[in-house]
């Protein structure tokens, strides 16, 4: 007994994690929600700066432009505006399963894509207005 | 028997404050995405009279103390589930209880300078 218990695959792993579990669409929503607000709060700690210093004075406000000119700088800008975008969206899909209840699993599967491509769709959207 | 560590206050409140800073947050955003679009293109000029009416930096004030809130509930939930190690853990509420605070000074004092 305590053999075959063992013998079972681990699926903890960051490899078994990232590649050999398959995470539906409403399990990805709920992932990325963490990690887009985990890196919203990196990027709030890092604008803040940037944002004094464009309250300061005429330099400041344009060192402050000049800062977001790098094409690595805008694409992680990028990458902000789409955590913000996702955050909401998933937060409001959590609020809503909130205040519904149960919900089936077909409206989980689409609400969830809804939110994965809505989400994607405005960053495609902000960056094409970027660049 | 509940332990919690003192940097927790009750799940329910929580879940409370972390609903009530969200839908602030999504409000102030969407508000000041549209201020933004009528006020481009922005010059330091623009920027600094729609920044610096007392209704923007009152509401503002108000938004970063929420996102300050609201990050520290949502991390917080991270590190529970993640970091199993209770004197760890503690270690980094104490981390992120820091830099909340001193993000939320910083914010602020920028507003109120304005």
């Amino acid at each position: 007994m305590q053999l075959e218990a063992n013998r079972r695959p681990k699926y903890l792993g960051a490899k078994a994690l990232l590649f050999d579990i398959r995470m539906p669409s409403p399990a990805l929503v709920s992932i990325l929600h963490r990690i887009s607000g985990a890196l919203l709060l990196l990027g709030f700690g890092l604008l803040l700066s940037p944002f004094e210093r464009s309250l300061q004075s005429n330099e400041g406000f344009e060192a402050a432009a000049k800062l977001f000119e790098p094409k690595w700088v805008r694409a992680l800008l990028l990458l902000l505006v789409w955590a913000y975008v996702h955050h909401i969206l998933a937060g409001l899909r959590f609020l809503t399963i909130d205040v519904v209840g149960g919900v089936s699993l077909r409206s989980a599967k689409y609400s969830s894509v809804c939110v994965i491509v809505v989400s994607l769709a405005v960053t495609a959207y902000a960056g094409a207005t970027l660049w | 028997v509940i332990r919690a560590s003192a940097l927790h206050f009750t799940h329910r409140l929580q879940w409370l404050w972390q609903r009530l800073s969200a839908a602030y947050i999504a409000i102030y955003s969407v508000a000041m995405l549209v201020l933004l679009g009528l006020a481009m293109p922005l010059t330091h000029e623009s920027w600094r009279d729609l920044m610096g009416s007392l209704l923007i930096r009152a509401t503002s004030a108000l938004f970063f103390l929420s996102v300050a809130l609201h990050a520290f509930i949502g991390v917080q939930d991270i590190l529970v589930d993640y970091v199993g190690g209770e004197r760890l853990r503690l270690g980094l509420q104490l981390v992120l209880l820091g830099a909340v605070l001193y993000f939320t000074g910083h914010a602020i004092s920028i507003l109120w300078r304005l």
